[in-house]
């Protein structure tokens, strides 16, 4: 990608580096300043937003590193979550397992539901693999409903709320603080898993599966790995979901999230964590946009019309990024960049 | 082709920067009523106009936006009944503060928790003193936030759940336990063999039609005497007839099959029984029973004669019977505030869940003025003192309320197909079968 | 020993409304390589369809098709049209998410146009009674079971004996050879979406006579994705058994399982489990091509 004109890496290091500027890092931090310091501007209502999307951001991650970089395309990503989100409940409310020991748990224990169920993608892709994993999220919720004693079926069961030596996460500007650092962790994490070896490697199978074989990449451990990784960060997510409201029902993980989760993808734009982050927050407002003018499409048109808003918006919203601008919101943010570093002269 | 995609980036651009303009300030949009009720006399000198919001989530979208659009419709009339007669009801004395609007405040959830969240935020801080939830999945989610801001709700769903320990949520008809054991009740009462019935549960497959399987609903069908026999789960919304189902409840001579279903799910099962052969009056004698939102003057209407047998309890009165005050109350409001009828049954359920909010209103500001009137209020002095309201005959009895008894009323109304129209059988009692911790 | 017959017997009727709804999933799959989701839609909006012509206009049986039949064919033209073709040549899952975009406008346009109301026409559809002694065979599903067989006999007609059933085969075969051979391919994916259309909205009207209408009615093409995996994606007579291999084995689980179970539903989650157990020993299905891949 393009640096500013006049900066020139002269190593290693500096040919890695993500923030390669001051000017960089002066954003970098404003940015995390500005976001920290949201409570304070914010009422509760905002930040529930902003909470919400930093969740679909940590669940999107993982799924940007299974379909946008592996190419492991997954529509039972909110099954996994359901895993995770299940796990930490029960240690939690169960067993008194603590939060913090309790969210690795949960994370571990959707990457395991996630490798299992990534297995028929050593042998399928695309719409067959599509197909397993919408069967997966169906299975897992079945499961879950069926484990009646345990989970409280379809009741759903108390969750109690996240606590770090006697402070409770309980207010909404805390909870707030507690997602927004893990979603900057998953972030951080997120940009450089895919920096790694086993990140070239996911990289070599979406681009050409046979080919990557060729090269020694080993199908079969890497496709796992993927799986993985993404269910982990699904794991995290459904876990502080369900921990937020303080209640667990299959109901907060419906199949349609999966979609969203990738229809997310899809507008900020596949293989990019920046694109992730646009595209989480994006259709997050955009279903803001849908609930507020609702009520007033519906006293000036028809209720009817209020209540269709959202399905047609939303799907107008994908299926106009898919033929106009199939690449994402990222990739017009690079190019958005460049021409700024480059005006007034175009090339 | 570069024209229309740039267009398309340009439009983008502006949604983009519109967005979080719109969701941001949602301040300002409360000047448009949501309402379609005549514009309130805001103009009138003298008293300064002070505005009190009703309602809360609706899922207008999804499995039950029929339902949740009448309801809408309930609250919308009644709020403009309130304000333009200051009356709560034809039959009641109490009047309503003249200085005060009511408004309907309502946000679509589309039955998804993560937009409950934020909309229950946001009515909370544009002042909504009370919340509504229209479905299982929205009760769910919002059940343990409205009770630890302590905010009294309305709910259009009733499962046990409500009462595992009683929170904040109010329900003007019974959960669906009490309501089917009132209909084993009534069963048993009219059961003229000596061996013991053998009943079964037909119920719909989700967190609602889940609801009545429950331990505590075996020992209390074994208690009065049933033998039970097992489960069967339809589709909520099924894409073939129940015929699987059906027959196994024939294989195990099973007298009385009870369950939660909505209609989606009933026509069709109550057909195919039909068809079996299977009916009170018909050649196999089963009885089936629902509990209310199978609605039965729906299922009345649709299947005439077909739907004979059908039972159902703490379903409303037929929209026809203008005999009921409450019944005639709903056809009034409609004639005056509304241009097209709302022909769906849940319009009643609206105009009293409206009825019960604005009760917990007017009740909490005789206790507190209007201008520091906060959530607790509305709860402590408003729900928690709502006794013995008189809905006109709408619910089976009128309601009560306080700490600890969320459901409003001690008996069910029954009500069975004959002939092809909605027939009441009686009322039963309510047993709270469900365990409350 | 009767239960268990009534079980094949209806297993089979609802096992030829699956088979009629993956049918219009295969012909798309194979001409264009496009993976519809939103199949179970259009049998969804068939439904609404059906209730418009039927009870709101009072058209007669046969009207009735046929105006829902030329909505269909217009509503495919413009699907494929507006939304499929920019997508030629792109990745699957762009085009997989275009389907589930379009299935969710559907859905969206189906909220606007009927309310997302609960719709029946009971008794509408003509019905023939069947009984084989104590066996009874529903008699709206033997409606279904009689036009999927008109529909899919029609459907094999077309394709091995007229010019534009050839030109889709051979399209399916192999896009640039036909190309150059002068068939416009362009044509041939609008005809086979429009084929998707028509047979979807005629298992919609079929379902909606049975159980009525409402928007989780799409629903029903989650199940005929297993029918089409496990009859293999491009094999018509796949879909066929396999149609009826799964109604059959879902029907007879529910009936024998079910009550084992504290649960219960297992007719929802089955067909899932068939898919997986597919995908893992047999992904190509049981008559679908082993494709070949190379660099």
């Amino acid at each position: 990608m393009g640096l500013p004109s006049g900066t020139f890496n002269q190593g290693y290091a500096q040919d890695m580096a993500i923030f390669r500027t001051r000017t960089q890092w002066v954003m970098l931090f404003a940015f995390l300043i500005l976001l920290f310091a949201c409570p304070l501007f914010f009422g509760d209502r905002i930040l529930t937003v902003l909470t919400i999307i930093g969740i679909s951001i940590i669940s999107v991650h993982g799924l940007n590193i299974l379909t946008g970089y592996c190419n492991q395309i997954s529509m039972g990503h909110a099954g996994f979550m359901a895993v995770g989100a299940y796990t930490s409940a029960l240690l939690t409310a169960k067993l008194d397992f603590s939060f913090w020991a309790a969210l690795p748990c949960a994370a571990l224990a959707a990457g395991i539901v996630g490798i299992i169920f990534g297995l028929p993608s050593l042998r399928v892709k695309g719409f067959y693999l599509i197909m397993a994993t919408v069967a997966a999220h169906f299975i897992i919720i079945w499961v879950i409903l069926q484990l009646y004693g345990v989970t409280g079926g379809a009741d759903g069961m108390a969750v109690p709320r996240p606590e770090i030596g006697g402070f409770v996460f309980k207010s909404k500007a805390s909870y707030f603080y507690l997602v927004m650092a893990i979603a900057c962790l998953g972030t951080f994490f997120a940009k450089n898993i895919v920096r790694t070896r086993a990140g070239r490697a996911f990289i070599a199978i979406r681009d050409n599966e046979l080919a990557a074989e060729v090269m020694g990449v080993n199908l079969w451990t890497y496709k796992l790995q993927a799986f993985f990784i993404g269910c982990v960060y699904a794991g995290v997510a459904g876990s502080l979901l369900v921990h937020y409201v303080a209640f667990a029902t299959t109901d907060q993980f419906p199949f349609m999230n999966s979609v969203w989760y990738l229809g997310m993808l899809i507008v900020g734009g596949m293989g990019s964590t920046m694109g992730v982050i646009f595209g989480a927050v994006s259709l997050k407002l955009l279903d803001e946009l849908v609930t507020v003018v609702g009520p007033i499409l519906a006293a000036a048109v028809s209720p009817q019309a209020a209540s269709s808003l959202g399905l047609i918006m939303r799907g107008l919203v994908i299926l106009l990024f898919l033929i106009f601008e199939p690449r994402g919101l990222a990739h017009r943010w690079q190019m958005v960049k460049s021409y700024y570093r480059l005006w007034p002269f175009s090339h | 082709m570069t024209k229309i995609k740039w267009l398309f980036i340009s439009s983008i651009i502006v949604l983009l920067l519109a967005m979080p303009l719109l969701a941001a300030c949602p301040a300002e949009e409360t000047t448009t009523p949501a309402t379609t009720a005549p514009p309130p006399k805001t103009t009138a000198p003298p008293p300064v106009q002070k505005t009190l919001s009703i309602g809360g989530c609706f899922a207008l979208t999804g499995a039950y936006a029929e339902d949740m659009a009448a309801v809408l419709a309930g609250f919308e009339d009644y709020a403009a009944y309130v304000n333009e007669t200051h009356k709560l009801a034809p039959w009641r004395t109490e009047t309503f503060p003249e200085d005060i609007t009511v408004e309907v405040l309502w946000r679509d959830d589309e039955l998804n928790v993560e937009k409950v969240l934020s909309i229950y935020e946001e009515l909370k801080d544009k002042g909504l003193l009370v919340e509504r939830t229209s479905g299982s999945p929205q009760a769910l989610a919002l059940m343990n936030l409205l009770d630890e801001d302590r905010i009294g709700a309305t709910s259009s769903a009733v499962g046990p759940y409500l009462l595992s320990p009683p929170k904040t949520i109010f329900i003007q008809y019974p959960v669906y336990t009490d309501a089917t054991a009132a209909i084993a009740d009534w069963f048993l009462d009219n059961w003229e063999e000596t061996r013991a019935p053998r009943v079964a549960y037909l119920t719909a497959d989700n967190a609602m039609g889940k609801s009545v399987v429950i331990p505590e609903m075996d020992t209390y069908l074994e208690s009065i005497g049933f033998e039970v026999v097992g489960t069967q789960y339809v589709p909520l919304v099924p894409t073939s007839p129940p015929t699987t189902q059906l027959l196994w409840l024939k294989e195990n001579k099973v007298d009385l099959a009870l369950g939660v279903m909505i209609n989606p799910g009933a026509q069709p099962t109550v057909k195919e029984m039909v068809r079996l052969d299977m009916g009170p009056n018909l050649g196999y004698k089963i009885t089936f029973g629902t509990a209310s939102p199978g609605h039965l003057w729906i299922l009345a209407k649709a299947m005439g004669e077909l739907g004979n047998g059908y039972v159902c309890a703490g379903s409303y009165n037929p929209p026809e019977d203008l005999t009921v005050p409450g019944v005639k109350f709903c056809s009034d409001l409609q004639d005056s505030y509304r241009s097209d009828r709302v022909t769906h049954i849940m319009y009643q359920h609206g105009v009293v869940e409206a009825m019960i909010q604005v009760e917990a209103l007017r009740l909490a500001m005789l206790k507190v003025p209007i201008d520091e009137l906060a959530p607790v209020d509305v709860l402590e002095y408003g729900f928690y003192m709502i006794k013995n309201l008189e809905t006109g005959g709408i619910t089976s009895t009128p309601l009560s309320f306080g700490p600890g008894d969320v459901i409003g009323m001690d008996e069910v109304l029954v009500q069975q197909v004959q002939g092809g129209e909605a027939v009441a059988l009686g009322t039963w009692p309510l047993h709270n079968i469900y365990k409350q911790e | 020993m009767t239960f268990f017959l009534q079980l094949m017997v209806s297993g089979f009727a609802l096992g030829m409304v699956y088979t009629l709804i993956a049918i219009g999933f295969v012909i798309i799959l194979k001409c264009s390589k496009a993976f519809n989701i939103a199949q179970g839609h259009f049998v969804m909006i068939g439904g609404y369809l059906g209730f418009t012509f039927l009870v709101t206009f009072h058209l007669p049986v046969w009207a009735s098709l046929l105006a829902a039949v030329a909505v269909a064919i217009i509503m495919g033209l413009l699907i494929e049209r507006l939304t499929l073709r920019p997508m030629v040549g792109q990745p699957v899952l762009a085009v997989i998410m275009m389907t589930i975009a379009l299935s969710v406008v559907l859905e969206g346009l189906a909220t606007l146009v009927w309310g997302g109301e609960y719709k029946t026409y009971h008794g509408v559809l003509p019905t023939i009674t069947l009984k084989v002694g104590e066996l009874s065979i529903p008699p709206e599903t033997l409606i279904g079971v009689i036009v999927s067989i008109i529909v899919v006999i029609i459907l094999m007609l077309f394709f091995r004996y007229t010019r534009s059933g050839l030109a889709m085969m051979a399209t399916a075969e192999d896009e640039q050879v036909v190309q150059s051979a002068g068939i416009k391919v362009t044509t041939v994916y609008a005809l086979s979406w429009v084929i998707a259309c028509i047979v979807g909205v005629i298992g919609g009207i079929i379902l909606g006579g049975v159980s009525g209408v409402m928007i989780p009615l799409a629903n029903v093409g989650m199940k005929a994705f297993a029918v089409v995996l496990l009859g293999g994606v491009n094999s018509i007579g796949g879909a066929i058994v396999a149609g009826i291999m799964l109604g059959v084995l879902e029907n007879v689980a529910a009936g024998y399982l079910d009550p084992l179970l504290p649960g219960g539903g297992l007719a929802n989650v089955f067909p899932f489990v068939v898919m997986i157990i597919v995908l893992i020993f047999r992904p190509h299905g049981l008559f679908g091509l082993v494709e070949i891949e190379r660099i």
